[in-house]
């Protein structure tokens, strides 16, 4: 019976993550056709390690806007940002991914 | 029997729906017609622990405390912040901005709506992420 439970905790513990939002920004006229996307579309990721609710890195959301600024230095419209958790053993891993269009 | 009965009779009367989030963005009317859509991305959520606290609750004696146990593994092995009942792909909304493109070829939208909201039903649920609002044609 233990075998079996430590077998079913794992199956069911596996990597859960948790969206708690996902904002899109305004467009503004000088976003290109969506023929054109694919090409302009720029995407970062940070993170952030908390383990037992101790953080280590708390400028992550700010190194993903530079990050985001360094990779378009031109105008960056309809931003998409989502906020994400990943949960883990006794530690967890937040997430900030914006993904935006580069107008240039 | 009849206490499994009762417990899907309340889950099934207790389902919800659940908004976390919403934000609006600015609305231009005065650049043409505008066309409204929707876009909306979904992913099954589910809570083990809950659903094991659910076990226990039910049940007695040694499988009582098998549940009670279970509960306090995926308790230590999920930890952390959660809107809603985890999900088990982070990147079901990844796609959002392409589907939205999809329904507005013409890159200009207004009245842009993001919301994160579901449908629960306990331990259960449907996590989603949409958005809405009006192309400018």
């Amino acid at each position: 019976m233990k075998k079996i439970l430590l077998l079913l905790s794992m199956t069911l513990a596996g990597c859960t993550h948790s969206i708690h939002m996902s904002h899109m920004s305004d467009v503004s006229a000088n976003t290109p056709k969506s023929i054109n996307l694919n090409k302009h579309i720029v995407e970062v990721t940070t993170e952030q390690t908390v383990v037992l609710g101790f953080v280590f890195d708390i400028d992550y959301v700010d190194q993903a806007y530079q990050q985001l600024q360094e990779k378009c230095p031109t105008e960056i419209v309809a931003v998409n940002t989502q906020y994400s958790t990943s949960h883990r053993f006794l530690h967890w891993t937040n997430k900030i991914r914006m993904k935006a269009v580069c107008a240039s | 029997m009849r206490q499994y009965f009762a417990i899907a009779a309340f889950g099934l009367l207790t389902a919800c729906a659940r908004l976390d989030h919403v934000q609006i963005g600015e609305i231009d009317q005065s650049q043409g017609t505008l066309i409204p859509f929707n876009v909306q991305v979904s992913q099954f959520g589910f809570e083990a622990a809950a659903a094991a606290e659910l076990g226990r609750a039910v049940s007695k004696g040694r499988t009582a405390e098998q549940f009670q146990q279970l509960r306090d593994i995926l308790a230590l092995m999920n930890m952390g912040p959660r809107t809603g009942n985890p999900v088990y792909d982070d990147e079901y909304a990844n796609k959002v901005m392409d589907y939205i493109y999809a329904e507005c070829p013409t890159g200009k939208m207004t009245g842009l709506t993001s919301v994160r909201e579901a449908k629960a039903f306990g331990a259960v649920s449907g996590e989603i992420v949409r958005l809405s609002g009006y192309c400018i044609l």
